[in-house]
């Protein structure tokens, strides 16, 4: 579904990623971990367009996107959402969602329809009580939901989520994590970023590692969380004797 | 049925507009409605790209320049009727726009407003020194009317533009584009995340916002008569449709039109104090951003909604028998 051939990206001398490969099958979670500055986020501005990889490919059934603009990307069929809220201030719960719907090359709908279809997707992540709120005023946690709402409206194959869950308390993350698995249900392929292990561990097909801007560890969550290279990336060297 | 009171009173301020001219005396009046619609029509068309995409140009001017000059370029010296005149002025205000858009709407924020700022003032250094292209150089060139024409005529032509000015305000923010536009101004990157193809969006919102100014610029020469380098280009005259709009609330339909009725009559208050008059216009701009940002807008919403607190207040008082 989605791949990445080698990619590295220099911000002057340093190396925020550095010969990394990935690849998504389809309807498959795939967890991204690592300490922070790892790279994680790069590389999803990287597979969106947003920044250019210094080299590398990423494919996408088979076709490069790179080069492409951003919305290019987007309307292709990978939607994100961001590590730090960016929602329309001043729009509308509604408005928002529907500025995806109407951006979309493919199902193109009318203006009406897109408001009732962008309905439809607020009741999926619980916000339809909200609609006609403007952005700013949501709490963190219907921002959030907004990003995952939003980034549904432009009907996405590969959804790129980053920390959904950072900052939510226990009950919201079992709210998210179940939006997240019935997103699987839809058939989105979903590639997700997350320093909850609790979350991820337990929803993930496959976990990569990070580390330095280098892959360092690749597997089922269950191989990771025992992974020596992991756990000395996490806690540091010395713990891996006890 | 409900009575639609928005429709109503637009009907009747059409109406009224239409049959100023005919009463007695109504000269003055019709001079200031006049000028009032030009600057209305100017800040309705600044607030598409300004106001609704969050594109602070101040560079406006250049369409409002190029769209005089190609209209006497057209009229007088062709002698091609005035209404196609227009027109052609109109469009080559829009191919302006697309060749200044496209570098300048790269740029964001603050260098998009300082890039279009340095491009109105070199447009008027080079519309001073360069008579051959503008025809009657620095001093300008006074342009014949045609026969039996009058500030009437110049009255009900202002008029129509200004209609389909705040007809295309009105369509644009309640369209896609608007509001894709609004948006934009929210967040270029989460808006070219989404699938928004944000530099297309800007450009066509540049476009549509340079034609009814570029309109404007040539029709104003009909009750001018006359064009010069520095009365069509430069900062001055591209700051005035801003300002208009701030005054009434950036980014909304009715704003442009309170705010540039008001900023004609405040130039009219003001023209006896001709060194004062920019000091007032400037403090008046930086209260208004300091404190309400959303202009005489903004002002009547707050009040909205203290009258509505209030209302609230008094009836929770009754409920509780005090």
């Amino acid at each position: 579904m989605l791949e990445g051939v080698n990619i590295s990206k220099f911000f002057g001398g340093l190396a925020a990623l550095k010969n990394v490969s990935f690849s998504l099958n389809k309807r498959e979670i795939v967890g991204l971990i690592g300490p922070n500055g790892a790279g994680k986020t790069t590389l999803f501005n990287i597979i969106t367009g947003f920044i250019p990889p210094s080299s590398g490919t990423i494919l996408f059934k088979g076709k490069k996107l790179n080069g492409l603009k951003p919305h290019k990307i987007c309307r292709s069929g990978i939607a994100r959402t961001y590590q730090i809220v960016k929602p329309f201030s001043n729009l509308t719960v509604l408005e928002n969602v529907t500025v995806g719907i109407v951006s979309r090359e493919k199902n193109r709908v009318s203006f009406s329809k897109a408001r009732s279809e962008a309905l439809e997707i607020l009741k999926l992540v619980g916000l339809e009580n909200k609609e006609s709120v403007l952005a700013k005023n949501l709490t963190l946690m219907d921002k959030k939901m907004l990003e995952f709402a939003r980034a549904l409206a432009t009907k996405p194959e590969v959804l790129l989520l980053d920390e959904v869950c950072a900052g939510l308390n226990p009950t919201e993350i079992y709210r998210a994590i179940q939006l997240i698995k019935s997103l699987r249900e839809h058939g989105i392929t979903i590639f997700w970023i997350e320093h909850i292990m609790r979350a991820i561990m337990t929803v993930a097909d496959r976990i990569i590692v990070l580390h330095h801007g280098e892959k360092i560890a690749e597997g089922p969550p269950k191989e990771i969380a025992n992974d020596s290279r992991v756990i000395d990336a996490y806690l540091g060297e010395k713990y891996l004797l006890g | 049925m409900k009575i639609n009171y928005k429709i109503l009173f637009t009907i009747t301020l059409l109406v009224v507009m239409v049959v100023i001219p005919g009463m007695p005396r109504a000269d003055v009046i019709v001079r200031y409605l006049l000028w009032a619609f030009l600057i209305i029509t100017l800040s309705s068309g600044w607030n598409i790209i300004g106001g609704y995409a969050g594109q602070f140009s101040l560079g406006h001017s250049v369409f409002y320049g190029v769209g005089a000059y190609v209209f006497v370029m057209f009229f007088h010296s062709f002698k091609i009727h005035w209404a196609l005149s227009i027109l052609i002025a109109g469009i080559f205000s829009t191919i302006t726009s697309v060749a200044i858009g496209i570098p300048t709407l790269r740029l964001r924020g603050g260098y998009f407003a300082v890039g279009t700022l340095a491009l109105s003032e070199v447009m008027r250094v080079w519309a001073n020194n360069a008579p051959e292209v503008f025809k009657g150089g620095v001093t300008g060139i006074a342009v014949t009317l045609p026969e039996g024409w009058s500030i009437i005529h110049s009255y009900y032509l202002m008029l129509n533009l200004t209609v389909i000015a705040i007809a295309t305000s009105y369509f644009v923010k309640n369209s896609t584009l608007g509001l894709k536009l609004r948006a934009i101004k929210d967040d270029e990157d989460a808006a070219e995340g989404l699938g928004v193809n944000v530099l297309t969006c800007k450009i066509v919102a540049l476009m549509l916002s340079s034609l009814i100014v570029g309109l404007a610029g040539a029709t104003q020469i009909t009750f001018t008569a006359y064009v010069s380098p520095d009365s069509v280009f430069g900062t001055k005259r591209s700051l005035e449709m801003v300002l208009a709009c701030l005054l009434g609330g950036l980014g909304t339909i009715y704003g442009p039109i309170i705010g540039g009725a008001l900023f004609e009559l405040l130039a009219r208050i003001l023209w006896g104090f001709p060194h004062f008059h920019l000091l007032i216009y400037g403090s008046i701009i930086a209260v208004l951003i300091v404190f309400e940002p959303r202009g005489v807008i903004g002002i009547a919403d707050k009040l909205k909604h203290i009258l509505r607190l209030k209302q609230f207040l008094k009836v929770n008082s009754i409920a509780r028998g005090r």
